[in-house]
């Protein structure tokens, strides 16, 4: 269980890997602080997963790939993709656009590219700032309980109940839509699983005997809370977070097939799609097929890496 | 069993409470105010000062929110000025239609599903586990609008084994009896459903299986087929009626975006034509309808659950 060598960790440095260790109570031993034990750090366990487990490393290398392509990939491959040109609509694939033009004269590769940055963008962001708030709240609803807890689960509950894309349409019916704006929206609702989720982490941390410890020596709320209550919940929250890139990139390509979606020249992969699907029955694959493409396998992708976190965490979500 | 399903029932009018002030606040944030979304984008001062007397909106927010419960909870869910329609008229036009679409696919999706799972668990990490593993993995991560349009590529424009269409009938006996047509649409949202299902009927399983009631049933002598069927699927049966009430938002905007590919005359369709329209009155007064439905779906799934499962009854939730 322990790991005897010291564990660099690529996300921490290795003192604050070690100290975050320790005080996450990894067990120390009975010799009590024998230097051969070293504490695993915070990061470790998930570095661990994708040394072990291959749909993990696979699922990692084809979103560090997609990523490059969508970031670096303009950097090589110079594309107008702000101005229209009709004269080279809708042509195959060839030497001058390698996997040919849209109906007004994009080029589909650089098209895929800027989809890509704001489709995974929206992804990133839409996890990123759901899972910050959802922990602060799970965290702050499961350690104060009582009264404060029921109220605050209630709205997560009253929130849950409204199905999502509903209270997006809505919300994208109402204000024009931006990338900001899109991943707020989405953000609204992203929150609350990860706050049922580490609630009932922090339930079961509660009662343990090295929270009680930090209480019983007086640590304040908030210190309990950031320095063991989150961190020992980090499984959960980080394979949360990893489905939830997922679902958010699919949310945004419903969205932007309903037309609520970010407005030319600006594209998603689901807006990308839905306009090539308007001309499927012209033959022109090159609009369709390569995006589509591209959207499941990142979704898949981040599926991998979710599924093989939980697995080997250990942890128990409702989903899939 | 009496405790639990009174704090359950309590706890529900509460978040439906939090539902209705979900939507309150939406109808808040419209741009301008609701009097514009009800009566359209010209209507004039004159007009929009009448509506706001006629509509209590000229009194302080905390007596208009208690007016807006007050009027839900008489069943109003508003008037819609573009379809010149109430809005409860309207869904109980159109749910029976949805009720069809999406009953018929979940328990398509159940009977596919569960066996599935069953068999994955089974033959864990078998080449019959990988390919299923792998082809729920991309039906889940494919975008249901994508699937009913290559659906209709494919079966309808290519092989003309069904019609591209979903049945056009304004009634939901109608619907019924033209099966065909019902077939792509129903089959897409099913397919999306199976995926996570299988997914979570296959982990279900492997955990059931690690169970010491299996043993006893193996070591009695029972064949494995019995210890499947007769042990195995019955408790594996228990949480898919939480699951079922968990999924339910989620399938709920799969029909949204089947029922859009497919031209299906339900709620969704007439949802998603509020949206393009601007329909305030139609958006508003259909999600209060789900968000309710919704709640009192759990709230069914949590009470059958406990008179399955008698371990849950006791203690807090």
């Amino acid at each position: 269980m322990v790991s005897i060598r010291r564990s660099p960790s690529p996300f921490l440095s290795p003192g604050a890997a070690d100290e975050l260790g320790a005080r996450t109570g990894a067990p120390i031993g009975p010799e009590g602080g024998d230097v051969t034990v070293a504490p695993r750090g915070l990061w470790r366990p998930i570095v661990d997963v994708f040394v072990q487990n291959k749909l993990a490393t696979v699922g990692l290398g084809i979103v560090v790939v997609i990523t490059l392509f969508c970031f670096l990939g303009p950097v090589f491959y110079h594309t107008n993709q702000v101005t229209t040109n009709l004269v080279v609509s809708d042509q195959a694939p060839g030497a001058q656009h390698l996997l040919g033009t849209d109906d007004v004269g994009y080029d589909m590769v650089g098209r895929l590219m800027l989809g890509g940055q704001s489709s995974l963008e929206v992804g990133l962001g839409v996890a990123l700032i759901g899972t910050v708030i959802g922990t602060l709240w799970g965290a702050i609803a499961g350690d104060i309980g009582g009264v404060v807890d029921a109220v605050m689960m209630r709205i997560v509950d009253a929130l849950l109940s409204l199905p999502g894309l509903v209270v997006l349409i809505i919300l994208g019916a109402i204000f024009q839509p931006t990338e900001w704006l899109l991943i707020l929206i989405l953000s609204l609702l992203s929150w609350l699983v990860p706050a049922r989720l580490v609630r009932g982490e922090t339930l079961a941390l509660r009662a343990r005997e090295f929270v009680q410890a930090s209480k019983a020596m007086g640590a304040k709320r908030s210190h309990t809370m950031i320095r063991h209550l989150m961190p020992n919940s980090i499984s959960v929250i980080v394979v949360n977070a990893t489905f939830q890139i997922a679902d958010a990139i699919l949310i945004l390509s419903a969205l932007s097939f309903l037309g609520l979606g970010l407005p030319p020249p600006a594209a998603t992969w689901g807006g990308i799609l839905s306009n090539g699907l308007n001309y499927l029955y012209d033959g022109y694959w090159w609009q369709v097929y390569p995006v589509a493409i591209l959207i499941i396998i990142t979704v898949v992708a981040f599926n991998f890496i979710g599924d093989a976190l939980r697995d080997s965490f250990d942890v128990r979500l409702q989903r899939f | 069993m009496i405790g639990f399903l009174v704090r359950r029932v309590l706890q529900s009018i509460v978040v439906v409470f939090g539902v209705l002030v979900v939507t309150f606040v939406l109808v808040h944030l419209l741009p301008g105010n609701p009097a514009k979304a009800e009566l359209g984008p010209k209507a004039t001062p004159v007009a929009i000062a009448a509506f706001d007397r006629l509509n209590g909106l000229n009194h302080p927010m905390i007596e208009q929110f208690w007016l807006y419960v007050s009027r839900v909870a008489r069943g109003n869910l508003g008037f819609s000025y573009v379809q010149n329609q109430s809005v409860g008229s309207l869904v109980g036009q159109n749910v029976p239609k949805d009720a069809i679409l999406i009953v018929a696919s979940t328990l398509i999706a159940l009977v596919i599903a569960l066996p599935l799972g069953i068999l994955q668990a089974v033959r864990r990490n078998s080449v019959t586990d990988y390919v299923l593993t792998g082809l729920s993995f991309i039906f889940y991560s494919t975008p249901t609008f994508l699937l009913g349009i290559l659906a209709i590529a494919l079966l309808s424009i290519q092989f003309h084994v069904f019609p591209a269409e979903a049945p056009q009938t304004s009634s939901a006996l109608a619907i019924l009896e033209q099966p065909r047509a019902l077939f792509l649409p129903v089959m897409t949202l099913a397919l999306l459903t199976i995926a996570q299902f299988s997914r979570y009927m296959r982990s279900s399983s492997i955990e059931n299986l690690a169970q010491d009631y299996i043993r006893t049933a193996r070591a009695k002598g029972l064949s494995e087929r019995l210890v499947v069927w007769r042990h195995l699927l019955r408790n594996c049966l228990i949480p898919i009626v939480t699951l079922l009430g968990l999924s339910l938002p989620g399938i709920v905007a799969g029909a949204l975006l089947t029922e859009t590919v497919f031209n299906f005359p339900g709620m969704g369709l007439v949802f998603y034509k509020a949206a393009v329209d601007q329909d305030y009155a139609i958006l508003l007064g259909f999600t209060i309808f789900i968000g309710v439905a919704t709640v009192i779906g759990n709230l069914l799934a949590d009470v059958t659950y406990g008179l399955l499962d008698p371990r849950i009854r006791v203690g807090p939730s």
